[in-house]
């Protein structure tokens, strides 16, 4: 995993640096899309969307990227327990059949969630999380000062 | 019609090469996902090596990476082969008959019911719909524990509602999800398309396959599925002035764009004919739009979709229809439907009045 250097530009770090957990069942997957997302964050991997929803709960993640079909927790019944959290994270789902996605899911749910549709170029999975990543972060900052923090 | 066993097995055939391909597209796509993105890893990491600079293959190499990953990924998207199986030919179907065709069809057709089935005008390729009515009647049947399974069909505004029943082991949301997706069935031990099929079928005629949820009122067990498909909305008589009824038939072969404009004025339609694209592009742009344009497939030495920017252009709400004498593939981009040269005519008109109505289009396949 990249860590900030102390020569980085603080304006990138600012722009583009979110905490990003990604999960797929497929180990060959996620660990390249790891390695993609490392170009710009600090990224954890896992294979095990149980896992990933115990990590998310220690609220150190801005963005979620997950598979759609996998097997014992689908990525949608993930993104459902991590809206429960109520933390404020942004989650991106990966489905290589948008259509039967649209389908089996209501609208309302379609649009709160980041849908990237299989296949895509890695820029366009990098400009996605970077925009869900600020949209988190401007979120968190808002629950943050209603709390009073 | 759906009497004939060969188009009934091809029809099927089809839909289940489809499925294969489909879910074998989805995880050779994962792989080359993969296979993208450490390949844009390595591309990154070693552009900043002296490598890069020296070595002219280097980035020669990554390009030809993403050319063939693209290549690959194109060869899932479309299957010329595919038309060779079957060609689909959506019409107003007679409920009736198609229940009726997919229990005589079903292994045991003396155990079922056909329950009331009442009129409408289920727009869809009869074949398709008979397959995946009998996979539904054979699933119930399998899952049946005591009693009956039965069959009927409702209309219910845009869509026609077919519903198999059964009393057996119950189904939830969750299972129901799984056996719909290919290569899982109900019966245990097996892997199978049947229910998988028959969410595509539904799906791509305007409809959905669904678990009612009525087990209600001391039904026990009582599983319904739900198979619905978008409705021929109206006779051509009870369309209003409103709605445009003038149609652009374009054909370079004189009698069969005679005869087409004929029995479509005979339903009441204003038609415009033209023998050429030229003609065809021209009488586009002039008046009011057209409800349909229907366009042979093979005119001029050219193919017919050429016509569809033109239509578009002028026309963006008109069914666009292939007229053609042979198998078409799938429907090609922009177009939403096809007709068959030199079947029955009666078929051909009620088609093609389906698709001036906008069915399809309609209901949203």
């Amino acid at each position: 995993m990249k860590f900030t250097q102390p020569n980085e530009q603080p304006s990138e770090q600012v722009r583009e640096r979110y905490s990003v957990l990604v999960v797929d069942d497929d180990a060959a997957l996620l660990e390249t899309t790891v390695a993609v997302l490392e170009e710009q964050h600090k990224v954890v991997g896992t294979c095990f969307p149980r896992e990933a929803l115990r990590m998310a709960r220690s609220g150190e993640y801005q963005v979620i990227v997950t598979d759609w079909m996998m097997p014992r927790m689908t990525g949608l019944e993930l993104y459902r327990a991590v809206c429960q959290l109520d933390l404020g994270i942004a989650c991106i789902l990966m489905t290589g059949r948008m259509e039967e996605f649209a389908e089996e899911n209501s609208r309302e749910e379609r649009k709160l969630l980041g849908l990237i549709s299989k296949p895509f170029l890695p820029a366009q999975l990098l400009a996605r999380v970077n925009q869900l990543g600020r949209l988190a972060t401007m979120k968190m900052s808002v629950k943050r000062l209603r709390s009073g923090e | 019609m759906s009497g004939d066993a060969r188009i009934l097995r091809r029809a099927e055939e089809l839909d289940l090469v489809e499925d294969v391909l489909s879910t074998i597209g989805h995880d050779i796509r994962n792989k080359l996902a993969a296979v993208r993105q450490a390949s844009h890893y390595l591309k990154t990491k070693s552009q900043t090596t002296p490598l890069w600079e020296t070595d002219p293959r280097m980035a020669r190499f990554f390009a030809l990476i993403d050319d063939q990953l693209e290549a690959a990924d194109a060869m899932f998207r479309s299957h010329p082969v595919l038309a060779q199986i079957h060609v689909r030919r959506p019409e107003i179907l007679d409920p009736s008959r198609v229940v009726g065709e997919a229990v005589r069809l079903c292994r045991e057709s003396e155990s079922v019911d056909i329950g009331e089935v009442l009129p409408g005008r289920p727009f869809a390729d009869e074949a398709e719909i008979v397959v995946a009515l009998r996979a539904l009647v054979d699933n119930a049947l399998d899952a049946t524990e005591s009693g009956r399974p039965a069959i009927s069909g409702r209309p219910d505004g845009a869509l026609y509602v077919f519903t198999v029943t059964n009393r057996g082991p119950r189904l939830d949301a969750e299972s129901f999800r799984r056996f719909t997706s290919a290569f899982t069935t109900s019966r245990e031990g097996r892997r199978g398309m049947g229910l998988s099929t028959a969410r595509h079928v539904a799906s791509r005629y305007g409809g959905t396959l669904a678990l009612r949820e009525d087990h209600a009122s001391g039904q026990g067990d009582l599983t319904s599925i739900d198979l619905s498909v978008g409705q021929a909305t109206a006779q051509p008589s009870s369309i209003d002035a409103s709605s445009s009824r003038r149609i652009l038939v374009v054909d370079d072969d004189e009698s069969a764009l005679i005869t087409l404009a004929a029995l479509l004025e005979d339903e009441g339609f204003d038609v415009v004919t033209a023998s050429s694209l030229e003609d065809g592009e021209r009488a586009c742009a002039e008046g009011a739009p057209f409800a349909a344009v229907f366009i042979d497939y093979h005119i001029d030495g050219a193919v017919g979709t050429a016509l569809v920017p033109a239509i578009r252009a002028h026309n963006a709400s008109a069914a666009v229809v292939l007229v053609t004498g042979d198998a078409v593939g799938r429907l090609p981009s922009g177009v939403d439907g096809w007709i068959v040269k030199g079947g029955d005519p009666k078929a051909l008109v009620e088609a093609a009045v389906g698709y001036a109505r906008g069915p399809i289009k309609e209901t949203g396949s």
